[in-house]
Order: C-alpha cells, then structure tokens, then sequence
C-alpha cells in the first residue's frame, strides 16, 4: 500500500475470527518514500498469501516466501514504490541458504522463531533484528544440525534514499512543516481516501 | 572462492514489546531506543502469533497514514485490511497487502 499524500483505514479481523476465534499471526512493515513521492496519490494492493510465489530446494529443506523481490528464481509481483527485497526463509535444522542482495541496498535480518546463524557466525533467536553491513552483495543464513526447531526468518533491504525522516505518529515527512501540515490535512478530513472495491 | 561477497552482522539487537491499535501488543524490532530506522524502512513490528477467544479479536481501527508505504502481512486470521469506513471481509485464509 502506498499512503502517499494520505489516507485513512483500519485493519480489523474478519467476522470468522471474531465469532469464533483463531490464530493471528502478521507483520507491519514501513517502507519510506523519496522526498518526490510523499504527495503520490494513495494506492492499495492486495494480495492473497496462498498466491505468493514460493520457492525452494527440491527436498523443501530450505524454503523462501518470496514478498517482494526475487529469491531461488522465484519472483514476487508486488510492488512498492521503493524497490524492495522482503522474504520469508525457512531453513530446517542442517541447512544453509545464500542470499543475494543488491550491493546498493541496506538489509537486515529478523527471526521470527527458532535460532540459527545469520552473516559468518552470529548467532541471532526469536525477536531479533540483525542488522547487515553496507556493501557485499549476499547475506548467508544457516541452521546448524542438531537444531530441534526450523529457523524462521525475514531478509529484507531496500536502496537508501538518504533523506531526512523527520516523523510523528502516522506520518512520516521531510520536514517538520510538512509533518504540522499532514496533521492539520488530517483534522480537517482532507485525507484522501481509497474506494472500496 | 566465494563468487561473490557476503555481509557481516553489524549488531544484533533485541526487539522491544509495545502496545497498538486496540490492545494489540506488538514485538518492535524498529525503530526502539537501541536503533532508529533502517533507510529506507522506518519500521518493523511482529504481531503474535496469538489465539483469540471467540468475540475477543481485535486489531487496529481507523488511523490515518501519510508519506509512506505501509505493508501489513497477516499470515493467520481472516483480516479486513478495509478501506475508511468500508470495511470488507476477506474470504481468504491469509492475505498479504504490500
């Protein structure tokens, strides 16, 4: 989704998990724009997870949701106005996996549970953020044998735009005016909107 | 030899619990006191994996955005990710909006 100038919603469970319950399970993901594309118009893409490409080795011990971007030749067809790689790796105990990632991009690593190996040999488990180094052109990820747990983890990077990200709440500007000015846009219900389908 | 060059980890960091939308508590990885962003993302926030009794589900109301792309993955769960005031069921059994 691109916010762009602005917009309002909601993200709010479905009536079958409200009436009877259930598992959730998500991510929120924050992706900036270049100063040029702050006032976009707004833009929603959805996208059903079954129909996200995935890809993997024939054994299916190592196992990637390609979001956006490309992974073992499988690519995603979402799109962000800033290029992005977003993928869900799954590696099961005694595997290994080499990702490329642009030498352009900054990238970092975050596990969503089990443990394993992230870069040469630092160790990462559930909730942490490993952040990669500028330039190289791969990120490698492993989970060691002996492991009694898949290791599930998210790669994503994306090229720098090198802007400054003055943000308050909701929105995220250049500059403070433009942050005072998205409030009072937003007061004033002149938040764009996007038709229902 | 190695065809091409790998990253090292520059620093591996904790995630940090917070509270959004209604009651929803979220595990942060950005940004938090230990790092801001990590241009060009501005934030990471892992919701659950949680069960919710029937009747108690909930999630995030209305609230606006501006200046960027917000991508919400929710794997499990049936979302309306509805647009202001629309809201729309989704008949899926997991959707992603990028």
């Amino acid at each position: 989704m691109t916010a762009g100038s602005g917009l309002v919603h909601s993200e709010m469970p479905g009536a079958t998990l409200r009436e009877k319950g259930g598992r959730l399970h998500g991510f929120q993901l924050w992706v900036n724009l270049p100063s040029s594309a702050k006032m976009t118009p707004p833009h929603y893409q959805e996208i059903a997870a079954g129909r996200l490409p995935v890809a993997g080795t024939p054994s299916k011990d190592v196992q990637v949701k390609v979001i956006a971007g490309e992974s073992l030749g499988k690519h995603s067809s979402i799109e962000t106005r800033t290029p992005i790689t977003y993928l869900h790796f799954t590696l099961q105990p005694g595997t290994s996996v080499e990702q490329p990632i642009p030498a352009l991009y900054d990238a970092f690593a975050y596990v969503i549970d089990g443990g394993g190996v992230v870069g040469d040999a630092t160790p990462a488990t559930e909730g942490q953020l490993a952040v990669f180094a500028k330039g190289g052109e791969s990120v490698q990820l492993a989970n060691p044998p002996g492991a009694n747990a898949p290791f599930n983890v998210l790669v994503i990077g994306g090229v720098p735009l090198g802007e400054p990200v003055p943000r308050s709440g909701p929105f995220v500007m250049n500059t403070k005016a433009e942050l005072y000015q998205a409030f009072e846009d937003f007061r004033s219900g002149r938040m764009g909107q996007i038709a229902a389908r | 030899m190695q065809a091409v060059k790998s990253r090292e980890v520059l620093r591996v960091i904790d995630s940090e619990r917070v509270m959004e939308g209604a009651g929803m508590m979220v595990r942060r990885s950005f940004p938090t006191p230990a790092i801001d962003d990590i241009d060009p993302f501005l934030l990471l926030d892992h919701l659950g994996p949680m069960q919710f009794a029937p009747g108690w589900a909930t999630g995030f109301p209305d609230h606006p955005h501006r200046g960027f792309e917000p991508s919400p993955i929710f794997s499990k769960g049936l979302w309306s990710t509805g647009i202001r005031r629309a809201t729309r069921a989704l008949s899926g059994p997991a959707t992603c909006s990028g």
